[in-house]
Parts: structure tokens; C-alpha cells; sequence
């Protein structure tokens, strides 16, 4: 029996790990590559869960597993396709003028979009709280014979994060991939060499909320949301990307795993109210023991 | 000689008691005439923030009434003469800070004559600070908190039930059909920590044992450790506490989990056909309490009793009222006869008129003890099923028999 428990535990804190990695990759693949700590992260994520919820709305009648495997993926390349062209437009025409080079006024103008997006989302949606979408898309596989359940909306967002994030890595190896670690990593050689930064910049900003928006049409299958729901959102990833640091994809896939997993077995040995804690809880850990590379970035901008 | 005289004494007393009960009244039907003077009702509703959803039925409400008034009763009579009712509606966001200056706005600068109450315990009570202090009164059926009534406040009346009659009838039903062992979970505020306490005395009542209590915070979004842990506890009863939000997570954790208790309790949500809408069949055999219902025996002349109500609601809204929705016609209706019996719009007088009001409504009894608080009414619990709220208990009103244990998720 307590192992059923915590194995059931384990099950639920790595489907949740992999749902904070795709959460968090977008918010550090625009920080890391354009320099900008998006403040607005969350209600982009939201943008992305309200465009998956219309999607999936109209398809509310039907419970089969089938049409939620075909819904899943048109969600997130809905959601994804138009926080793309949204982030290009956004870090094209106004980041790369405003905010480039400069953390206080990244931080300004995010901050600004965020209570924009918010109060936009509140009069277009209302604040009532949207449940999470398909209504009977609760379904769940047992494990043999055991009490042990694996829920099916989590599974397909674990398998849709882990292909988004795959396609992510692949982008390291072309040329656009390598041209924004490029303009990361020494923006004056990347200029030399005849990158355009403001063009790299958009694109990369443009990715980040592509995963942004992949994230959020997850959560719109998960979790209820509302358009005042994004600050919570923010502050995980920040804690996830802080944890797992700026530089490699796989830190940050162990951190939000280590954090799903710290989650879940909190939650279950000690108490809801302490799963809460514990992305902050770990952030401080990381920060007293490994505190130089943050302050870094954060006195940097970019790296 | 004597006897007789004191029984004709008794006889006055009863027939002015009963004066504010009989629904007569001298205005001439339809609409209120163009150049009518103007009574001011103060509202303030949530149309955004946490309680929008709950807000928005509330105003509904309201709005029924001021209709029904201006549009085909000819006005509110008061003294002889035929007043117009204007609504002032300000938004609250939800939030106590925007309740105090929309109140103080409402009596101050728009000169309201009464205030009608906005949704939640919580709000009511800084509004209520607000009404003690202007001397105007407010009438209300959004906040159920006993400790509302324990404040010796003077101006506030409520009309809905105290709240620890929520999670009574569902508790006492699951335990007659074989209940002995419960877990709760409750959203960490202060009405719902209120509602849990509540729940766990009554719990104790019956002698089901309670296996854990958990609560989670007023933003948590996953609720699966707390749920695991349930399973593995395997209790008879659930009783989940929270709003409409945290009800849809009860329901979606559970059934991810495979948790299925006999009976599954939650304090909002079942009463709700907007909710029961939203979550299609996940919402079956949910059990909640409600403080009306459309199908309840109550009759009145004004509305047709409680199906003509909802008839009238839905007509005008497209959706049947939730018991929120129906407390809040409630309210208005019981300040226009308390206005209409004193025959002024003075606070002391309609305030001696509201504690002498006696009457049958669609919303059944309206009567208030000297704490302002509602008297005798009625909660009826209920259990989702086929879609809608089905009354299972008290039986004296219960149209459908609880479905007890609910079928597993496996089964469903």
C-alpha cells in the first residue's frame, strides 16, 4: 500500500515536471537569447490556453481519446503558430527599440504588457475562471491490476512538451539555431560575421513564445485559468529556470523535474499548502549555495 | 370584562402584525408613471474578479426586481405614493477595498436610500461597516456568515440561511445510508476554513470519523498529492469546501485519480446549472446543499411561487436562477414591503417595519430574528443527477432518492 502511494506520487510529480520544462523553456529562451526577463511569461502562456480553449470547446460533446490525440497537437500549433508571429512582431518593432541591452527597461515593458494582457484578457473572457477544457478528457488508464492511475491529459502533455522541446533542441544544430546562440553569446562577433541581431532577436523572441503558447495550451487540458492567473505562472518559471540555470536545456528539464517531483511528494507526505512552497524553497537553496552565474545575468542582461 | 378587552387588544396586535405580510398596495399596475419621484437603491455587485460568476447572478437578480417594480407594478407605494425604483450599480472587482468606496460613493455622492448587498460573506462585512456607520440599510442574500449577525450591527438584514447549514443535510443523509468515515479539503480563506469547522461539527454529530483534514492554498492549481493521499484513505464521504473554481479541480482531480467516496460533498457548484453545464457529466451524483429551488413548494401572488420565478428568470436571462440569483429578488422584494408597510423611506422606520415583516414568497419565509439575521428557513440538500440538481433531502420536498455509493469511475 505505501508503495503504491508512492509510486502513484512519483507518476504524478514526473507528469508535472514535464509540464513545468515546456512551461519554463519559452521564458528561457527569450532571456537567454534577447536578454529580456518577460515579465508578461504567464499571460502569454494564458493567451495560449484561452486560443486552445476555443479549439476545444466546440468539440465538447465528444469523449474519445482518439479526438483528443488529434486535438491536442492542433491546439498547441494553433496557440503556438500565433504567439510566434506575435513575439516576432513584438521584439521586431518594439523590444529591439526600447528594450534592447537595457534590464530595468525589459523588465518596464514587460511589465506594462502584462497589466495590458490582463485587463484585455478580463474584457474579452471575464474573470469567471475557465475549467479545464474537454470535460470528459478526465479519463484514466489503470495499471494492471494496482490502484496506480495515469491520467490521459497529463500523458498527452507529456508527450506533446517532450516532442516541442525535441524540435527546440534540434534547432541548436541549423543555422538559425546556431546564428541566436550566436547573437547570444557575443552579439559584437555575431554582428561581424553578418548576423542581423534585430532579425536573429525577433525570431528567437518570436520561438520563446511559440513554447510559450504551446505550454499554455497544455494547461488549458490541466488547470482552471483565468486572465489574472498568469503571475503565478511567472514566478514558477522564474524559479524553474533560476534552479536549472540559463545555460543548457537539460539543467532546466532536471530542475523542473526536481521541482514537480519535490511537489508531489510534499504535497503528499506533508500537506498541499507546502507544495506551494517548495520551486521557492529550492530556488533559495540554489541561490545560497551556487549564488555567482545568477547574479550574473541579472547584472548583465544578456550573457 | 376585562378578558375581553385584552383579547381585543390581542386582535389589534394581529392584524397590524399582519399588516406588512398581505401583499395589498395602491399604486395603479404597469409602469410606473414617467414623473414619479425616485427611490435609490445602492448595489454593489462583482462583475469582475473571483466572484464574478456569483456576482453576476446576484445582479440579476436585482435586476428582475427593479423590472417587475418600474415595468409592471406600478412603482413602490410608499405613503400614497408611487415611487420609481433607480438601480446604481457600481463594481466591486471582488475586492473589500473597492467595496468601501463604492459603498461610501453609493451613500454619499449618489445619495442612496437603501443599499442592496453584494456576494460573499466577506464584502458584506465591510459594507456593513460602512451602512452601521451612515446609518442606511442594507438587505442582503450573498453572505451567510454567522458572525455577519453577531456583531450587534443594527442595519443589516440577510436572507439566506447561516452557513452552518451548508453541509448538514448532505452529511446527515450519507450517514443514514451507511457513511462512517469522511476526509475534507478546504480552500485556506476565511469563509471556507468557516464552512469546513462547520463541517467537521456536524461530522462529529454523527460519529464519522474523519480520516484527514486538508486544506490547499486560494490558488492552487493541482491537487493531486492531496487526492492521492485521499485514495489511499479509501473514506466514505468527501466533503470538499471552496467555490466554484475549486469544486471543478475536486472533480477533475478525482476522476484523474480514480477517487470515487460514496458520496462526494462540495459546498458550490450543484446548485449551479450554469456549472452543472460547464462539466457535463464529470458533475453527476455530486452532492451540495442550496438555499432554494425552483421546484419547492412555495407560492406567492407576485411571481407565481417559485417555478413561476425561475419561469420569469429564465425568460429574461436564458438560464434557470441559481438560489444566489433568487435570494437577491428575495432581498429587494423584502425591502420594497418594508418600505411599503412604514410608508417612509426613513431608516428607522423601514428598519422596524423589516423586523416585523412576516410574509410567504417565492423564496419561501421571509421572517428576521432581532440580529437581522433569516428565521426559519430551509436548506435542501441535493445530488447531480442526469444533469440537474435533484432534491434528495429533506424528504418532506425531495422528488429523487440519493444515489448511494456513487459507481466508480471504472463503472461510470
Amino acid at each position: 500500500m505505501e508503495s503504491t502511494f508512492f509510486l502513484q506520487l512519483t507518476l504524478n510529480g514526473v507528469l508535472l515536471g514535464g509540464f513545468y520544462a515546456l512551461m519554463s523553456a519559452g521564458f528561457s529562451l527569450g532571456w537567454r537569447a534577447t536578454g529580456v526577463i518577460n515579465l508578461a511569461h504567464g499571460e502569454f502562456m494564458l493567451l495560449g490556453a484561452y486560443l486552445a480553449w476555443s479549439l476545444f470547446n466546440r468539440e465538447q460533446t465528444s469523449n474519445s481519446g482518439a479526438i483528443l490525440a488529434v486535438l491536442f497537437p492542433a491546439a498547441v500549433i494553433l496557440a503556438g503558430g500565433v504567439l510566434f508571429i506575435l513575439g516576432f512582431v513584438l521584439q521586431r518593432y518594439l523590444f529591439n527599440h526600447i528594450a534592447q541591452s537595457d534590464l530595468s527597461r525589459g523588465l518596464l515593458l514587460t511589465l506594462a504588457l502584462k497589466i495590458i494582457l490582463v485587463n484585455v484578457g478580463l474584457a474579452l473572457y471575464g474573470s469567471d475562471p475557465r475549467l479545464p477544457a474537454l470535460p470528459n478528457a478526465g479519463s484514466y488508464w489503470r495499471i494492471g491490476q494496482s490502484d496506480i492511475t495515469l491520467a490521459e491529459a497529463p500523458v498527452y502533455a507529456l508527450i506533446t512538451a517532450a516532442i516541442v522541446l525535441a524540435a527546440a533542441l534540434a534547432l541548436r544544430r541549423i543555422r538559425i539555431g546556431k546564428a541566436i546562440r550566436a547573437a547570444a553569446q557575443n552579439p559584437i562577433a555575431a554582428q561581424l560575421v553578418g548576423i542581423s541581431l534585430q532579425r536573429i532577436y525577433a525570431i528567437a523572441f518570436g520561438l520563446a513564445l511559440a513554447l510559450t503558447g504551446a505550454a499554455g495550451a497544455l494547461l488549458a487540458t490541466l488547470q482552471p485559468f483565468s486572465p489574472d492567473s498568469g503571475t503565478a505562472w511567472t514566478l514558477r518559471a522564474a524559479a524553474v529556470v533560476m534552479l536549472g540555470g540559463l545555460n543548457r536545456l537539460e539543467n532546466l528539464l532536471s530542475a523542473a523535474l526536481i521541482i514537480g517531483l519535490a511537489e508531489s511528494y510534499s504535497g503528499g507526505y506533508l500537506g498541499t499548502g507546502w507544495a506551494a512552497a517548495i520551486p521557492f524553497f529550492a530556488l533559495v537553496v540554489r541561490l545560497i549555495l551556487r549564488p555567482p552565474a545568477t547574479y550574473d545575468l541579472l547584472l548583465k542582461g544578456s550573457v | 370584562m376585562f378578558i375581553k378587552k385584552l383579547s381585543f387588544v390581542f386582535l389589534f396586535i394581529v392584524l397590524v402584525g399582519t399588516v406588512p405580510g398581505t401583499l395589498a398596495q395602491s399604486c395603479p399596475p404597469g409602469p410606473v408613471a414617467a414623473d414619479a419621484p425616485t427611490i435609490r437603491l445602492g448595489v454593489t455587485a462583482s462583475l469582475s474578479g473571483k466572484y464574478s460568476f456569483e456576482g453576476s447572478e446576484i445582479l440579476s437578480g436585482y435586476q428582475l426586481w427593479n423590472d417587475w417594480v418600474n415595468g409592471e407594478r406600478g412603482g413602490v407605494d410608499v405613503g400614497g405614493i408611487c415611487y420609481r425604483v433607480e438601480l446604481i450599480v457600481y463594481d466591486d472587482q471582488s475586492d473589500p477595498d473597492t467595496v468601501s468606496v463604492a459603498v461610501e460613493s453609493l451613500i454619499i455622492d449618489n445619495q442612496a436610500n437603501f443599499i442592496l448587498g453584494p456576494y460573499s460573506s466577506t464584502l458584506v462585512q465591510v459594507a456593513s461597516i460602512l451602512t452601521e456607520r451612515e446609518n442606511i440599510l442594507m438587505i442582503e442574500g450573498g453572505g451567510s456568515d454567522e458572525s455577519l449577525f453577531e456583531r450587534g450591527l443594527q442595519n443589516l438584514f440577510g436572507l439566506v440561511t447561516p452557513a452552518s447549514a451548508y453541509t448538514r443535510g448532505p452529511i446527515e443523509q450519507a450517514f443514514q445510508l451507511g457513511a462512517r468515515t469522511a476526509v475534507i479539503a478546504y480552500e485556506e480563506t476565511a469563509f471556507p476554513a468557516a464552512l469546513a469547522a462547520d463541517a467537521g461539527s456536524v461530522l462529529e454529530e454523527f460519529g464519522i470519523q474523519i480520516l484527514a483534514i486538508e486544506r490547499f492554498p486560494e490558488d492552487a492549481g493541482d491537487l493531486t498529492a492531496l487526492f492521492t493521499s485521499f485514495r489511499e484513505l479509501n473514506p466514505d464521504l468527501f466533503v470538499g469546501i471552496g467555490y466554484y473554481r475549486d469544486t471543478a479541480l475536486f472533480v477533475r482531480t478525482a476522476k484523474a485519480l480514480g477517487f470515487s467516496p460514496g458520496a462526494f460533498v462540495t459546498a458550490r457548484g450543484p446548485n449551479s446549472p450554469a456549472f452543472l453545464r460547464q462539466m457535463g457529466n464529470d458533475a453527476e451524483y455530486l452532492w451540495g446543499a442550496a438555499q432554494w429551488s425552483s421546484v419547492l413548494p412555495y407560492d406567492d401572488a407576485i411571481f407565481g411561487g417559485a417555478a413561476g420565478y425561475a419561469d420569469r428568470y429564465r425568460s429574461a436571462f436564458g438560464s434557470l436562477p441559481s438560489d444566489l440569483a433568487a435570494g437577491a429578488t428575495a432581498s429587494a422584494l423584502a425591502l420594497q414591503l418594508a418600505v411599503e408597510s412604514a410608508g417612509t423611506l426613513d431608516t428607522d422606520a423601514v428598519r422596524t417595519a423589516l423586523y416585523q415583516l412576516d410574509v410567504s414568497t417565492f423564496f419561501g419565509p421571509i421572517r428576521f430574528d432581532n440580529s437581522g439575521a433569516s428565521e426559519n428557513r430551509q436548506v435542501v440538500a441535493v445530488q447531480v443527477q442526469n444533469g440537474q440538481a435533484a432534491i434528495v433531502a429533506p424528504s418532506e420536498v425531495a422528488f429523487s432518492s440519493p444515489i448511494w455509493p456513487a459507481p466508480t469511475w471504472d463503472e461510470r
